[in-house]
């Protein structure tokens, strides 16, 4: 990659946020970890920011986050900082980076505890670990959504969430109450919208059956093809096996719709 | 008890919470209501800036930059990544009429403003289309098609004025760190 481009994907990264595949191919070279430009930009917005239109937020969430750090600081070590995690195996090169762009390492070094979390450094067993490594590792490109209850009769009372990577073509269905089924009478099967096809052919992400209905279930998306832009998800009840065109009878959730 | 709030925070020092969200809840609220498509998500927006924030106090590093720009470069990534991940650009008609902020607050903003002034001198020499993308862009949370079709540029060029504005950004900050370091 040029210099001329990764200064390009950087610059775009730091204004308007890149696309899955720029975002891939900004993942190319070694160093897209490079914030200098996000820094520049936080500091051209605020330049422009004029005083008399900063806004004082509303009482009712300056309660929400004052609970929120209380939160943070009960259950965290070290009060609130992430001190426990491990320094990360490559320490900032700051001799390569000029003054003011120190702390934009320091900078990268967060979002790379935050978003890279040490998770990703020891084998995952569970789809919950999964789960949770997926959001640490790729946090920024992760899709999450809350499902839904659709308008079938036979979704019980469905809550949880779907968590959807177009980049690690990879993601996880979270769900409580959707009723207990017996495979060899029905499945539940997932079907993803992809923005960059045709809406109504969504993707078939896969049958999946649910042991108990009041227990946290969960399931792994399974695409049988490529998803290259999820943005939406509906799961129905088919007949065992899956079906390669649902007549959509059966919606029990939906998530983006 | 440091100068820092962010340290202070990360130290549990006795209202270091309270004084970091009347500092920088203003500033990122007021970014988040730009970028939102409603108040509700503007305020799970400013929710999640700040649970970053609770999490990477500790690594604030008083020498290397201000507090509000790493304030702030961490807010415009959440803010970003949450406009993209739900495929929708700001409504700004359903922004309501902005409150002034409380004259305390008012008060830390003239910090942020000497710490910005560096940035304002470096925008002054962009030129004006530079600065009317980047500020389309950056404050108002418009995406580079949005910024097309409200100029009349191609959007070619809306990417070229705003990638050749914020270079030159980060290249005169750069140069006037270069310059406070010589002088020191």
């Amino acid at each position: 990659m040029s210099p001329e481009r990764r200064n390009e994907l950087l610059a775009d990264r730091a204004i308007w946020g890149l696309e899955s595949a720029e975002s891939r191919e900004l993942s190319t070279i070694g160093d897209s970890d490079d914030l200098s430009f996000d820094v520049a930009a936080a500091a051209a917005a605020i330049a422009m920011l004029d005083i008399h239109e900063i806004e004082q937020p509303p009482a009712h969430l300056l309660e929400k986050l004052e609970a929120d750090a209380q939160a943070q600081f009960d259950l965290g070590s070290g009060h609130g900082s992430d001190s426990s995690e491990p320094t990360p195996s490559s320490p900032p090169d700051n001799a390569s980076h000029p003054g003011w762009l120190g702390w934009a390492v320091a900078a990268a070094a967060i979002l790379a505890s935050v978003w890279l979390g040490w998770d990703r450094l020891r084998p995952a067993t569970s789809n919950k670990e999964l789960r949770t490594q997926l959001l640490a590792t790729h946090g920024a490109t992760v899709e999450q959504l809350e499902w839904n209850a659709g308008p079938s009769d036979r979704r019980g009372d469905p809550r949880g969430d779907v968590v959807w990577d177009d980049v690690a073509q990879e993601g996880y269905m979270t769900f409580r109450g959707l009723p207990k089924n017996d495979p060899e009478k029905f499945q539940y099967q997932l079907w993803i919208f992809d923005g960059k096809r045709d809406l109504k052919k969504p993707v078939d992400g896969g049958v999946f059956d649910i042991a108990a209905s009041g227990r946290e279930t969960i399931v792994r998306i399974d695409p049988k093809i490529r998803v290259h832009d999820g943005v939406a998800f509906a799961v129905t009840i088919e007949a065992p096996g899956g079906v390669v065109v649902s007549d959509r009878d059966h919606i029990v959730v939906t998530a983006g719709l | 008890m440091t100068d820092s709030i962010l340290l202070d925070v990360a130290a549990s020092e006795p209202g270091a919470i309270d004084k970091c969200l009347r500092a920088y809840s203003g500033p990122v609220w007021t970014l988040a209501r730009r970028f939102s498509g409603s108040e509700h998500d503007a305020e799970d927006a400013v929710q999640e800036v700040f649970l970053d924030l609770w999490k990477s106090a500790s690594r604030y590093d008083p020498e290397a930059g201000s507090e509000i720009t790493f304030v702030m470069t961490i807010a415009r990534r959440r803010l970003i990544d949450r406009t993209r991940r739900a495929g929708r650009r700001p409504n700004l008609q359903s922004l309501a009429e902005p409150e002034l902020i409380a004259e305390s607050v008012a008060r830390d903003q003239a910090e942020i403003q000497d710490d910005v002034r560096v940035v304002r001198e470096a925008m002054d020499q962009l030129r004006p289309e530079q600065r009317e993308v980047l500020g389309m862009s950056l404050v108002q949370g418009h995406s580079h098609q949005q910024v097309a079709e409200r100029t009349g540029m191609p959007l070619g060029t809306v990417k070229s004025h705003a990638r050749r504005g914020l270079m030159r950004i980060r290249g005169m900050l750069d140069k006037s760190d270069k310059s406070s370091e010589d002088s020191a």
